[in-house]
């Protein structure tokens, strides 16, 4: 669940990245949907999105939590964890 | 089994002088240079300055701009020139049976993409490096974005040899395709040398022509006598070759046919040519008779030309020892005067040369030819093209590491 206005201006950064990824206008990018199926990206994609985030937040995402970070709320639940606004 | 013809059937390219090959061509007949200040990275404290850079390239008019973050500019460079040599030769690939594939030649491979990583590398630490270093750096990146964006499912080499990596590319397709292993294959060469680091290397070397800052399209003067050195260049050129029987049944255009190809090495020195010739003069005459000709068969020369002082007069000598006699009335020129070098795309661009050459009757010129060197007095067609209905056509391209290639290609009648 996403609360706060922190979240929400999170959200808006992370679609944004998400949006600037994929080629596509932010309007297309639906946050609640996995972003592999839903936007075309494959796994090799996968770990150059993860590669912008962790470029953009400066944090480094643990193979283990890579798994988990399947929809566009993932990330920002992820990154909101992590103090990341 | 006797062999197999093999002809060229479309043409691509992106040059620093022409983008397409018409704009290519006209560029060449007029003696239009492609090679100006560089303006990609600052060059203010090189000893060169000067490069054949391309300033009017737009990939994403040609591919999906999504596809691009995973090209280097040498890979989009190289998929733009393949899909205009396969969208010339109107074929649809899939119908192509065996399936054809891509043999591609470069030297340097995705150098501004390897550079900027070592920098974060260097700047930020290993995990500043980006996933796609290592797809997007490697040589037969390119190779591998137009077999996916081309839908050439064919075999995919890459031939890396400096120089003359795309003129060996093409001999080895010529050879998969007489020898009856393919019926098509695109082939030719892709490099986009103007990065820091690559050219910072060149300039070390101090091949490269340090005079002409000030008067950049002016920089390189191949045969002339005060040559001062190569211009390093971007670009691609692709063709696509094609069994012969198999082209006339599409009913495609036939721009010319190979007749023959030629490698050695001169086994000399890693950079500098034998200042005898003799491996120079052997490749010539091997590729002759692969070809099943005479030198008195040849009537115009791309010469490798990179206007280093080294290079050309062993060309020189070497072309006197082959043609004898003939030699004087060889028509000569060299693209690199208004292109540059483009490296192990260097090649395939005195492939384009010649096909203009052949196809149209016009020999292009050699640029800023003003001073006879008395060890390169040959006919370099200096300045102004001319014309000349010419048959039969031979491509020199010389790498470091001290190898060589050698091309023959003839016009074919169209009916």
């Amino acid at each position: 669940m996403i609360e706060g206005p922190h979240k929400s201006t999170l959200a808006g950064d992370v679609k944004a990245v998400i949006a600037g990824y994929v080629k596509k206008p932010v309007t297309e990018i639906k946050m609640d949907q996995p972003i592999r199926e839903q936007l075309g990206v494959d796994s090799f994609g996968m770990f150059e999105l993860t590669f912008e985030f962790q470029e953009k937040y400066k944090v480094e995402i643990p193979e283990e939590d890579l798994k988990k970070l399947l929809t566009g709320d993932d990330i920002v639940n992820w990154l909101a964890l992590k103090g990341k606004q | 089994m006797p062999h197999k013809r093999v002809v060229i059937t479309g043409l691509g390219v992106v040059a620093p002088n022409g983008i397409g090959i018409d704009s290519f061509w006209s560029a060449l007949e007029k003696g239009k240079s492609g090679t100006k200040r560089i303006k990609a990275f600052d060059v203010s404290g090189y000893r060169c300055q000067v490069g054949g850079e391309i300033t009017d390239f737009d990939p994403s008019a040609y591919i999906d701009p999504k596809k691009l973050d995973r090209m280097d500019r040498y890979a989009q460079l190289g998929v733009v020139a393949g899909k205009m040599a396969l969208t010339d030769a109107a074929v649809d690939v899939q119908g192509i049976d065996p399936a054809p594939g891509v043999y591609l030649g470069s030297g340097l491979g995705g150098m501004l993409c390897y550079e900027r990583n070592f920098e974060a590398l260097k700047n930020r630490g290993p995990r500043a490096v980006h996933p796609n270093a290592v797809s997007s750096s490697m040589p037969n990146s390119v190779a591998g974005q137009m077999a996916m964006e081309l839908g050439l499912k064919g075999p995919n080499i890459t031939i890396s040899t400096a120089c003359s990596s795309s003129s060996h590319a093409i001999g080895h397709a010529f050879n998969a395709i007489r020898f009856g292993q393919s019926k098509m294959i695109l082939t030719g060469g892709a490099e986009a040398s103007l990065s820091p680091l690559t050219f910072a290397a060149f300039d070390a070397m101090r091949v490269m022509a340090t005079d002409s800052n000030e008067n950049p399209e002016q920089a390189c003067k191949p045969f002339d006598l005060n040559r001062s050195g190569l211009v390093l260049s971007e670009g691609a050129a692709m063709v696509v070759l094609e069994e012969y029987n198999s082209a006339v049944a599409r009913g495609v255009h036939l721009y010319g046919e190979v007749l023959g190809y030629g490698a050695n090495s001169g086994g000399y020195h890693i950079v500098a040519p034998d200042p005898t010739g003799q491996d120079v003069v052997l490749v010539m005459k091997s590729t002759l008779q692969d070809a099943g000709l005479q030198a008195t068969d040849i009537q115009y020369i791309s010469a490798h030309a990179t206007a280093t002082q080294a290079n050309d007069r062993v060309e020189a000598l070497a072309l006197k020892s082959t043609f004898g006699a003939h030699a004087e009335k060889l028509a000569i020129s060299c693209v690199k005067s208004m292109l540059g070098h483009t490296v192990g795309a260097a090649g395939v661009f005195g492939v384009l040369a010649s096909l203009l050459a052949i196809h149209k009757g016009v020999i292009h010129p050699t640029i800023n030819f003003s001073v006879p060197d008395p060890e390169c007095n040959l006919d370099v067609t200096p300045n102004i093209a001319r014309r000349r209905e010419i048959q039969t056509a031979m491509i020199n391209a010389f790498g470091f590491g001290s190898n060589n290639a050698c091309l023959i290609i003839r016009g074919v009648k169209n009916d």
